[in-house]
């Protein structure tokens, strides 16, 4: 019993060392465990073996890479291209493995993070989701069972003045428990507490990290310190540390929410960004369970919320949400390029082995079991691939100060800014060298440890080892590598394709020489009321209109201004706003139980000239212009898109629609083109077009629009100075060209498209090098066969065409292959894609003839090689 | 592993204890491991009792070193029936183990000498 353990466990030692001593050992327990006792003997010799197994693998271990080196030192030109091929494959691997990493594996910083939840509302049309209105976040806060405790914060933008110069900054107002609901101690200074939080406390704030260095250069005793925002003065109580980026919208300063009674019962804006944790052992699914249930209840309560639902999501889901697939297309992709590297490696060995099989078989001769020269070839292909995959880490290193340029904003923000190598990516790079080393080395090794002694002893030094196995193993090899670059070109050209068709796709407007910047005045400086009465509006003061009016009448008169127009929401920014009506014809906000799908449209505050500002086509009636104002009765220009929807196939013009019985009705006056507002990609969607001296609620804060004559970027110094002529206190934020905004919005699908390209371009040279080298090895395989055809005649095009044809049915065969993985692989991609489908029969074409003139011209050298075979000496040495 | 014509035994030294004994146990007759094994833990009082482990990889490097050789198989008429592996003492082997015993028995005339002044070495 006890001497069958012991023989179990000799088997950890090296087989050689097994072979010659295990029986041995095994006697010499057995001997002792009769004379001493078997479990004092077990006790002593369990750690004696293992001592014993440790040193001789590492014995083995030794003299194999000493015997390593000593061979690659003889052929450093395949060291060289095998640890650059490793190389890149291990570092590309391992760039877009830290992002994965950085992005979606790394635990949220905050205390018990698989317990935060996200709490969202969903609109009737289930475009998106959409923040909760003050009220309902205070039902969530105050009914919610399954939730330990809910916070909520409305974003806001803020003019900061700390020392000379007002700033613009990013700014949240929080509900005093959301440090401690996310686990975040203040950097310095105190977080808020309840008492701030109320309506009429003293007004405090929190500032950033970044912003604590850059307005107070990091000084400790800004704490106590007193900045204006907007306009009024706040006493700053505490810095807050720079974790708190995600999933906070990366807010400059922090005040209290301090909610107005009034507030509390708001049901009709969704400004409020909601986040829970829940109760131990309870799940998401169970919170989901009630927040159904109560928006269920509210949609009999309030006839706003009719068609609403609530939506709970893991914050480490919602961290990832939209870039986990993008970013798991180019993970794999990535993957499939370092299977083709592989491909090729074990190519490479394989044709050395050729060379090598005089030596294995003189070690085989000197009783080398074939176990033991595995280890031993496969030690080489460890010590290849780990020098790769070291290689690959400084590849990689490099390779991410780069990417982080073309990284996509929305990926790098979830990155935190700890886009780096750490111990999880390396331990990756390790595991990845290892198995490289496994994929490319075991095939070659077990194929070359196997071979007929005789045979290769006696024909050693010359063409040996021929075996039709042989060349099916490097056929596979070669085959795989056509097929893996064909899904790989597949995956690059749908997304060029697909960028190409988004690039082309109209905006809806003339981009072109256009600057965007935004205004924002304080309210409490411009403290204007929007009062609806009746049949039109009131202005309490008249402080923003007027404002705007006189800005943009100092814009227009600008050299190189051409036109000029204001905007409450601008194209291809996040920048957008929805409101639900009703028609005319289908009024239900009065009494009647609102319709399954409530009429809803984006709304646009404009100034007048805006569409020809923009280059958004007029095609009915007429434009909103300044006489258009609260004294006149209330107007509204709508888009195609919205008048094909409530008034399809008539005449919208005339007709009337109001957002709330508290509103007055608005009449048409004019229908405009459809503007992708948000984003290329993104289908037009009803919109509804406001003067904003009658838009729903005064326009503090604009997007400023100019249409320049030359280079708009040159004229962002002017506008500045008007804004500053105006009201020396007020920031213009946000410059920005309209180019460069379309050219932002499409980030993410350029960056998974340049990763697709680079990814494929490697793959494509890999299967050249491939079919290079296979073709080039059977050329000289078949020297005797070639020369012989040529000694009966045959023409160079015939010796041509023979090698070729080879190389074709091989490339077919990965075509194949390729074309059926593609079919399935490609599915992935589609959400990916846009107006491209998966199976886009030109893309497959395409890249079929493609990869066949890759082959052919990879296969034409060593074809014309073979023209030269002079046919006496062909015969002659065999 | 090539080993040199003429090796100096002074490269081995000073020897693994392990070695050592296992030389001394095969200095007068051939033995097999068990035997091996019996004759150090006899010569230490039962102190040293070499694991198969140990005395099979001190074996192998032995062999590999050449201060050993294997004689042939056969049964130990004192055990069972059962084929041994017997090994015995090379001359390199004898030169080094004398080697050895002359560098320890140096250190132990220091050692005496700096440690019990006035007693004799043995």
């Amino acid at each position: 019993m006890s001497d069958r353990f012991y023989r179990l466990l000799l088997l950890l030692c090296p087989g050689e060392f097994r072979d010659e001593y295990g029986s041995e050992m095994a006697r010499l327990f057995r001997d002792r465990c009769r004379r001493e006792g078997t479990l004092r003997v077990l006790l002593e010799a369990l750690p004696d073996l293992a001592i014993a197994a440790v040193r001789e693998h590492m014995e083995t271990l030794w003299k194999d890479l000493r015997y390593c080196v000593r061979l690659m030192r003889k052929s450093p030109g395949f060291v060289a291209v095998a640890v650059t091929t490793i190389g890149l494959g291990i570092g590309a691997n391992t760039a877009i493995f830290s992002i994965v990493n950085a992005v979606m594996l790394r635990p949220l910083p905050y205390s018990d993070p698989e317990r935060l939840v996200g709490i969202w509302g969903i609109p009737p049309s289930r475009a998106g989701q959409s923040f909760l209105s003050p009220a309902s976040f205070l039902d969530c806060k105050n009914q919610g069972h399954v939730l330990e405790q809910t916070e909520g914060l409305e974003y806001e933008t803020i003019n900061l003045i700390a020392s000379a110069e007002p700033v613009r900054v990013g700014g949240a107002r929080v509900s005093a428990g959301i440090f401690s609901l996310l686990g975040v101690p203040p950097l310095l200074g105190r977080t808020f507490l309840a008492d701030d939080d109320r309506d009429g406390a003293a007004p405090v704030a929190m500032l950033s990290y970044r912003l604590w260095q850059q307005q107070f250069g990091s000084d400790p005793q800004a704490v106590g310190r007193s900045v204006t925002l907007n306009g009024r003065v706040h006493t700053v109580i505490g810095i807050t540390p720079p974790i708190l980026q995600y999933p906070l919208n990366g807010p400059e300063v922090w005040t209290p929410l301090a909610m107005s009674a009034k507030e509390s019962q708001v049901r009709h804006t969704s400004n409020f960004q909601v986040f829970a944790r829940l109760k131990p052992g309870v799940s998401a699914a169970q919170a989901q369970a009630e927040l159904t249930a109560m928006a269920r209840r509210d949609e009999r309560l309030y006839p706003q919320y009719v068609n609403w639902s609530a939506k709970v999501i893991l914050l480490n889901d919602q961290m990832v949400a939209d870039v986990r697939k993008g970013l798991l297309v180019l993970f794999g992709a990535v993957g499939l390029v370092l299977l083709t590297a592989c491909s090729n490696i074990g190519n490479l060995l394989l044709a050395r082995a050729t060379v090598r099989r005089r030596e294995i078989a003189m070690r085989t001769a000197l009783g080398a079991s074939r176990s033991r020269l595995v280890r031993q070839l496969l030690t080489e292909s460890v010590v290849l691939a780990s020098i790769g995959g070291a290689a690959g880490l400084v590849l990689a290193k490099w390779a991410l100060k780069a990417l982080v340029l073309v990284i996509p904003p929305s990926v790098l923000v979830r990155s935190r800014g700890e886009l780096d190598i750490d111990v999880h990516v390396m331990a990756f790079t390790l595991a990845a060298s290892l198995l490289a080393a496994l994929v490319f080395g075991l095939a070659p090794a077990l194929r070359t440890s196997k071979l007929d002694l005789n045979a290769s002893l006696k024909e050693a030094g010359r063409s040996a080892g021929t075996g039709s196995r042989d060349r099916r193993l490097r056929n596979a090899l070669v085959t795989s590598e056509v097929a893996l670059s064909f899904l790989l070109l597949i995956g690059a050209s749908l997304l060029m394709l697909s960028f190409w068709r988004l690039q082309n796709v109209s905006p809806g407007f003339r981009t072109e020489k256009l600057l965007t910047f935004r205004v924002a005045l304080p309210e409490s400086k411009y403290k204007d009321q929007l009062v609806p009465t009746g049949d039109t509006f009131v202005w309490s003061d008249r402080q923003v209109p007027t404002f705007y009016d006189e800005l943009l009448e100092r814009l227009r008169s600008l050299p190189g201004v051409n036109a000029a127009a204001a905007s409450g929401y601008a194209p291809f920014t996040s920048e957008n706003n929805s409101a639900t009506f009703e028609t005319e014809e289908a009024r239900y906000m009065e009494g009647k139980t609102p319709p399954r799908d409530v009429p809803m449209a984006f709304f646009r505050p404009i100034s007048p000239n805006y569409f020809r500002t923009l280059g958004i086509p007029l095609l009915r009636g007429r434009e909103l212009t300044a006489r258009d104002n609260e004294y006149s009765p209330p107007v509204a220009v709508i888009n195609e898109m919205m008048a094909r929807r409530f008034w399809p196939g008539q005449n919208p013009i005339g007709r009337r629609f109001r957002t709330s019985t508290k509103f007055p009705w608005r009449t048409i006056v004019g229908v405009v083109g459809d503007v992708k507002y948000r984003g290329l990609g993104v289908a037009a969607i009803p919109e509804m077009y406001f003067s904003y001296p009658q838009a729903l609620w005064p326009q503090h804060a604009m997007t400023v629009v100019l249409r320049t004559s030359g280079d708009p970027a040159n004229l962002a110094a002017a506008a500045r100075r008007e804004v500053l002529a105006i009201d020396p206190d007020l920031p213009i934020y946000d410059v920005r060209t309209m180019e460069d905004l379309v050219y932002r919005s499409l980030a993410g699908p350029r960056f998974n498209m340049l990763m697709l390209e680079i990814f494929a371009g490697f793959a494509l040279v890999l299967a050249a090098v491939g079919i290079y080298g296979v073709i080039g090895y059977s050329v000289t395989q078949r020297t005797h066969e070639l020369g012989l055809r040529m000694a009966m005649g045959a023409q160079a095009r015939d010796v041509i065409k023979l090698v070729l044809r080879e190389a074709m049915i091989l490339t077919s065969i990965g075509l194949a292959a390729g074309l059926v993985a593609a079919l399935v692989a490609t599915r992935l991609l589609s959400s990916l894609l846009f107006a491209v489908r998966p199976t886009d029969p030109g893309v497959f074409v395409a890249v079929s003839v493609l990869l066949t003139a890759v082959a052919l011209l990879a296969s034409y050298i060593p074809a014309r090689r073979a023209t030269r075979v002079d046919p006496i000496n062909a015969l002659r040495c065999e | 592993m090539a080993r040199k014509a003429n090796p100096d035994p002074q490269e081995l030294l000073p020897l693994p204890s392990a070695l050592f004994h296992i030389l001394v146990a095969l200095a007068d007759r051939e033995r097999h491991g068990y035997g091996i094994m019996q004759d150090i833990a006899a010569r230490t009082d039962q102190k040293m009792r070499l694991s198969p482990g140990t005395l099979y990889g001190s074996i192998k490097r032995m062999l590999a070193q050449g201060l050993i050789e294997e004689s042939e198989e056969r049964p130990d008429p004192d055990l069972d029936d059962e084929r041994r592996r017997y090994y015995r003492i090379t001359d390199f082997g004898r030169r080094v183990a004398a080697a050895e015993t002359e560098r320890l028995s140096k250190l132990v005339s220091q050692a005496v000498a700096s440690l019990l002044p006035g007693s004799r070495p043995v």
